[in-house]
């Protein structure tokens, strides 16, 4: 082989390798990190307002399971917490500032589906995955975006429940509220449409702001139409005070509401007593040893925590599985091949086996009816047998 | 629809409407004091309302932890009353001491923002205290009612509707009795001649803040108890809703406030049962456009509004 014709050889070669090297980078993409730099996992959820306490559960569920990680391939792990408001002006802010940064691998959030929709958007342009532990509204996984999971239930499962729950007890005339947002809005309008159709009535149907502190002028206006059930689609601050409320301007109804109420914090004790004997909607209780050890560390658990537990988990196996470990230490991450990892995930949970349908729902997921009771002096969620 | 119209519903709607009008006026009576005597609208009164809730969450839950509520419920409930009416006075004079008194000459622009820094200042200082969470009033006084035929009154909203008037019947013959009250009326008519008889106009100014702080800090310890759930921006709304009261009974007008408060709470609850019920905040700042437009003065209004 001539000097020249070798040259020709390395070239080709070269070209060659570096061909291939195309063909094996990821379509949307990679994600570096370099050596001695951290993985990071964003979060965004509200940890400063009303609804704080359930914010701050979900951070504590997705730190525990980070903490308890601690390395991915030689790369600590950590969690970049972000304070969303659970609004989508603020969630659409944190998405553009995590998608941009370069150690970002994905996201467990948002909390609030107003929150969830905008940034979805967000995150599909930098094809940044998110698992969302609580965002239940029913358009979340109906519009196509591909990098959107979640690791809690489609509200559609949640408002045919309790609507099958309202029916079974017979109660028929039904008023409904919502408070206006994406996630409690929609439920409760297909909670009405579950109780028409099957032969209930729907006797008001009326939204109230967030953050409003009285309610009695819109129960009033109730109270004369006899409902045998209110049905609130919202979260738990108001709640708290609509189930509060109610008795005060003397209507004698049941109250049911969905997993925004499920706080022991912000329900069970905010609301007092006139909480006792109200009807909320949840997952299945987590694993028992799971809360235990979540408890010893955090307080008592409020709502999704062991949501956010998994979905942390989840991104963290995704991450381990694709990451391709180079000779100097720095992890390369196809995004397409990270979100095919999440969309492919078969696993034992903490709140039971986690698999996602091609929408990005978790399949086989179970919606169960809690009554708020008091056993020997103390008020817990006690689920109920339907 | 019918229903809507029966006199029953109307006149529990009226009750609503009072309980929470009364709180819309004592909250308003603030603004109107200091605009009769500055002409300046305090927009960090809403703030020293929401101080007064959170002193009087602080008493409260200190007694019932100590277990001193139990046995003693309506000292209680003064004691609450008192400390939530002290802090709140206490800063409504530093406010006018700091952030009001150096600018009294200038342009009127001027306090007005510092006003509103006022405002979000506090609003943050009270974000890092509690931390940003929501917190709830302890259940001191048990939850009954009374019912009248159809009627039901929980004996809250009694309580409120009539110690909101005694506190306001107490401020009306506070003015326009007593020496410091003529003082006070002296120096909204005219600073210079006030100052002239011998009225320390400065000490007025100073007690005028502090009155109308004590009736702010009332209102936002009977909101406590009432609503429950308290956090660090619920001076906002409220401020909003009694800055409208205050116009709209003629700002500067002390009557007027308290006409405005009540107006404004029956309104919003009265409009509830023909309106979808989303749309009570429409129906209060729609009524505070209207009032702009076409009676500037409001519907008592002596001092000519255009200062603001």
């Amino acid at each position: 082989m001539t000097h020249k014709t070798r040259l020709l050889f390395i070239g080709t070669l070269f070209c060659f390798l570096f061909t291939l090297s195309v063909v094996h980078a990821d379509e949307w993409g990679t994600i570096i990190i370099p050596p001695d730099k951290p993985i990071k996992i964003g979060l965004g959820a509200m940890l400063t307002g009303d609804y704080a306490s359930m914010g701050i559960d979900i951070k504590n569920g997705a730190e525990m399971a980070v903490q308890e990680k601690g390395t991915i391939l030689g790369h600590r792990v950590i969690l970049q917490a972000e304070d969303d408001g659970c609004a989508g002006p603020s969630s659409v802010a944190i998405a553009e500032k995590l998608c941009n940064d370069p150690l970002v691998v994905g996201l467990v959030g948002y909390m609030c589906s107003g929150g969830s929709k905008p940034a979805s958007d967000i995150h599909n342009k930098y094809k940044v995955v998110m698992i969302s532990p609580s965002s239940t509204a029913l358009e979340l996984t109906a519009r196509g975006i591909p990098i959107f999971f979640r690791t809690c239930w489609n509200d559609k499962i949640q408002a045919r429940r309790a609507a099958g729950f309202a029916l079974s007890r017979n109660w028929k005339n039904v008023a409904v509220l919502h408070d206006k947002s994406d996630y409690g809005q929609s439920l409760a309008e297909d909670f009405a449409k579950h109780i028409r159709n099957k032969g209930g009535k729907i006797l008001a149907l009326e939204g109230i702001t967030r953050g409003d502190k009285d309610f009695s002028p819109v129960l009033t206006k109730i109270k004369p139409l006899r409902p045998q059930l209110i049905y609130f689609g919202g979260m738990a601050a108001e709640g708290a005070l609509i189930a509060r409320q109610m008795k005060r301007v003397g209507i004698k109804a049941h109250f049911m509401s969905d997993d925004g109420c499920y706080t022991k914090k912000d329900f069970i004790q905010a609301g007092g007593k006139a909480t006792t004997g109200c009807y909320v909607t949840y997952a299945k209780e987590p694993d028992p040893a799971w809360v235990k050890r979540f408890e010893a560390r955090y307080g008592p658990r409020q709502t999704f925590s062991p949501q956010a537990y998994d979905a942390a988990n989840i991104l963290m196996m995704a991450v381990e599985k694709v990451a391709k470990r180079q000779a100097d230490g720095s992890l390369v991450i196809g995004k397409k091949a990270l979100r095919d990892a999440v969309s492919k995930t078969e696993y034992e949970g903490i709140t039971g086996k986690i698999a996602f349908d091609p929408n990005g729902d978790r399949t086989g997921s179970v919606v169960v009816i809690y009554e708020v009771v008091q056993e020997k002096g103390e008020r817990f969620f006690k689920p109920m047998q339907f | 629809m019918g229903h809507l119209f029966d006199p029953i519903i109307i006149i529990d709607q009226i009750i609503n409407g009072l309980t929470i009008g009364g709180i819309y006026a004592l909250i308003a009576l603030g603004y109107t004091l200091v605009y009769g005597i500055l002409f300046m609208i305090n927009f960090a009164h809403g703030e020293i309302y929401m101080f007064g809730s959170f002193g009087g969450y602080a008493a409260l839950t200190y007694f019932v932890n100590t277990g001193f509520a139990e046995k003693h419920v309506v000292i209680s409930v003064i004691a609450a009353f008192v400390v939530a009416m002290i802090i709140s006075s206490a800063l409504g004079a530093l406010l006018e001491r700091i952030a009001y008194r150096p600018l009294r000459h200038a342009p009127r622009l001027a306090p007005l923002i510092s006003a509103i820094g006022a405002s979000i200042f506090l609003q943050n200082v009270m974000m890092l205290i509690i931390k940003a969470r929501m917190q709830v009033y302890p259940d001191v006084i048990p939850e009954s009612f009374i019912e009248i035929g159809k009627i039901s009154i929980s004996y809250f909203q009694i309580f409120i509707i009539l110690s909101s008037v005694l506190l306001m019947v107490g401020l009306y013959l506070f003015i326009q009795k007593s020496k410091i009250g003529k003082a006070m009326r002296a120096v909204a008519e005219n600073k210079e001649a006030a100052a002239l008889m011998g009225i320390d106009v400065n000490r007025i100014i100073l007690i005028t803040f502090v009155i109308g702080s004590a009736l702010a800090a009332a209102a936002g310890v009977m909101v406590g108890m009432y609503y429950t759930q308290i956090n660090h921006m619920m001076g906002f709304i409220p401020g909003i809703k009694a800055f409208t009261a205050a116009v709209l009974g003629g700002i500067g007008n002390v009557a007027g406030a308290m006409l405005g408060g009540y107006f404004l709470g029956i309104v919003e609850a009265l409009g509830v049962l023909v309106m979808p019920a989303e749309y009570k905040d429409v129906i209060a700042f729609s009524l505070l456009v209207l009032v702009l437009v076409f009676r500037p003065t409001g519907i008592l209004g002596e001092v000519v509004s255009e200062r603001i």
